[in-house]
């Protein structure tokens, strides 16, 4: 079993390293954060250890310190990176599994199988992180001039996350195996994108799905009036916006593309090939979309609270480690969807569409997606950055900073994700 | 004289050739289809008739041999002239559909007809056209997931047919459909046949093969038998295709 697991490691080196990679970080910033947050906090109450009642809790949050506020969401973030993270890992496995529970595996041997592999990986990247993560309190005490000692309870905290993390990996890696072997088996497709038709009955007239997108576009909005006026606090606010964003979306970005492609993208194949490529990118990672721009929103807005130094820096750094976690959730949630794109070359291989063709496609996909993805990070922390920087309420250079963590690491994923795509998909196609 | 279109010559395919694996699928096989026949392909699995397929669709290559679609040596051509030479003369219909699961059926329809550089005008025009003809101009904007097998094999037709192919080559159509569509299947591929579409079709059914004017059985890669329907009734056909498979089964067990 070992020995398969290691075997089954060295046959997918690329999944191998991007998983690792997000334990990586994950390590690293969990480290660096609970020191911090721990000295931030000094000897203010921990909400999440003293108090058993909920109104109290969301009290000391409105009240509290940006450690308090930032612990609830950063640990979700990353629990939501490795979601994304393990279905990419597992998906290219799913052969492999499927075979196993055909041949009478147990859940239990199959569970054990995997839970090898996720050892093996945590074993390499955890010691790497804590290291990375001790680095940066070290770097953050030089720049800071301030002390951020290595606490026995912000090491009492870690252990604890990190080995909840440890479990939900296992569980995880588990479960999508077993559903992606199970699907396999049944000879499943993509019906997972299939749009529900009426699921309730209900058939909308035109004019109600007019006013449905009008309302929809004002929800998307929404958000950027929170950081102009401030209001109902920002998750909320994100909460809404992401409802409307869908909508916008799905109902009216997606059909616009169809009806463009149908009236005059057919003037070329490449056109007609990446609109419809483009179109299921957007919807398949809309939701790492979504809480990639959830994250940039909130920490944003975090960084507008007066905060002290230290609680500055813990904001900033949270900021950049969570745009770069949230890239890769959203380079994983692509590459699951582009590695199943293999029989689509060939098929455009057999109606006759060129190799030098077959080639610019993933370029023309991988660049348009960028565009979109550029275009609508930068119309949110662009809008949300000139209120703020515009009422004084966060300084230029922290602007410049928020564009930029938000901007670099999603071009350096996009690039990965190209060369993976050319590599791994058309590679294998040809 | 009637006008060939499709031809081989001695084709051979040898899978792993020059190691120690190497297997013989086709043994020097040589057909003519004429222009406007509707020919079948049977044998048993294993026989080499996707194999065959391959060989005269530019599919793959065969080790030994020629072949010729429209008088033209398809061996002779280059990897981007094959790919041209594929939307403008051959039409391919497969078990799988081998649709686009991410492009609407529009989409995958048109495909043939963009590679071939038509106005847009004139693909929104025969794409309809042709979807209305098969029943599924309500379906363009549908992705193939959201559709049916029958639904999303007539939009595979569609996109074999939009450029009007001199040939269609087609893999086992029915293999993924029930009865009924089946049925209904292979009466679109009788009116495709009647309208002047020459048909070459493989298939494990001999109910299906009773479509054909002209069926070959492969065995063991090479032609074993080749019956025509002539003047028989779908029936007497029928029959003759069971008995043929099923002596053919008999020598194998006797043998």
């Amino acid at each position: 079993m070992r020995k398969e697991a290691f075997r089954s490691l060295r046959n997918s080196p690329a999944n191998a390293l991007f998983f690792a990679l997000t334990f990586y970080l994950t390590t690293a910033l969990l480290f660096a954060y609970f020191h911090m947050a721990a000295t931030v906090m000094g000897d203010q109450p921990e909400v999440f250890i003293n108090s058993n009642h909920l109104a109290d809790i969301f009290q000391q949050l409105e009240k509290g310190n940006a450690g308090n506020l930032m612990m609830v969401f950063i640990v979700i973030m990353c629990a939501v990176d490795l979601i994304f993270a393990n279905d990419f890992f597992v998906k290219n496995k799913a052969k492999e599994i499927g075979i196993r529970l055909m041949c009478g595996a147990t859940y239990t041997q199959l569970a054990f199988y995997l839970l090898i592999q996720t050892m093996i990986l945590m074993a390499a990247a955890i010691p790497l992180g804590i290291l990375s993560g001790y680095g940066l309190l070290l770097w953050m005490q030089n720049a800071l001039q301030t002390a951020i000692p290595l606490d026995g309870y912000a090491w009492m905290e870690f252990i604890a996350v990190m080995t909840m993390i440890v479990f939900w990996t296992t569980a995880l890696n588990c479960s999508f195996a077993y559903k992606s072997g199970a699907v396999l088996l049944a000879g499943g497709n993509m019906n997972a994108l299939m749009k529900k038709e009426n699921p309730y009955g209900l058939k909308k007239s035109k004019t109600a799905e007019y006013i449905l997108n009008i309302v929809g576009i004002l929800a998307a909005l929404f958000p950027l009036v929170q950081f102009a006026y401030g209001g109902i606090g920002m998750i909320v606010g994100m909460v809404i916006g992401c409802i409307g964003l869908n909508r916008v979306l799905e109902n009216i970005v997606v059909p616009a593309l169809t009806k463009h492609t149908r009236r005059s993208s057919t003037k070329k194949t490449e056109n007609v090939l990446r609109n419809g490529f483009l179109r299921r990118d957007i919807l398949f990672s809309r939701l790492p979309v979504f809480l990639y721009l959830t994250d940039i929103l909130v920490l944003l807005a975090m960084m507008t609270r007066n905060n002290t130094p230290l609680e500055a820096s813990l904001v900033k750094i949270s900021y950049g480690a969570v745009c770069i976690l949230q890239a890769l959730t959203i380079l994983f949630r692509l590459a699951t969807d582009l590695s199943t794109r293999t029989k689509e070359y060939r098929i455009m291989d057999q109606i006759g569409a060129d190799a030098e063709m077959r080639e610019r496609i993933p370029v023309l996909e991988i660049v348009w997606y960028g565009l979109f993805l550029l275009a609508i990070t930068l119309f949110y922390i662009g809008t949300a950055l000139y209120f703020v920087v515009g009422n004084g309420s966060l300084p230029a250079g922290s602007a410049v900073f928020a564009v930029l963590f938000a901007v670099v690491p999603l071009l350096i994923c996009l690039g990965i994700l190209l060369v993976y795509y050319r590599r791994n998909v058309l590679g294998e196609s040809l | 004289m009637d006008e060939i279109i499709l031809k081989t010559k001695n084709v051979r395919k040898v899978y792993n050739a020059d190691t120690l694996h190497a297997v013989t699928a086709l043994h020097d096989v040589n057909v003519e289809v004429k222009k406007g026949e509707f020919l079948g392909v049977m044998g048993p699995s294993g026989s080499g008739k996707s194999t065959f397929i391959n060989m005269i669709s530019t599919m793959d290559v065969p080790t030994d041999g020629k072949v010729w679609i429209n008088g033209k040596n398809v061996l002779a051509m280059t990897a981007n002239e094959i790919g041209h030479f594929r939307y403008e003369n051959l039409g391919f219909i497969f078990q799988e559909f081998n649709l686009l699961d991410t492009h609407t059926i529009f989409e995958n329809i048109a495909l043939p007809l963009t590679l071939a550089k038509e106005d847009p005008r004139e693909i929104e025009k025969r794409v309809t056209s042709v979807a209305e003809q098969l029943g599924i101009a309500n379906l363009l904007d549908k992705i193939p997931p959201e559709c049916s097998g029958g639904q999303r094999q007539r939009a595979a037709i569609a996109r074999a047919l939009i450029n009007r192919p001199g040939l269609v080559v087609a893999d086992e159509p029915t293999g993924n459909l029930d009865s009924e569509n089946s049925e209904e299947l292979m009466e679109l591929f009788e009116e495709m046949n009647r309208n002047g579409t020459t048909i070459v079709m493989v298939t494990h059914d001999s109910y299906v093969a009773s479509f054909t004017s002209r069926l070959i059985f492969i065995k063991d890669g090479t032609l074993y038998k080749e019956i025509e329907r002539g003047d028989m009734d779908q029936d007497s056909y029928f029959a003759k295709i069971v008995e043929v498979s099923a002596a053919n089964r008999r020598k194998r067990v006797s043998a």
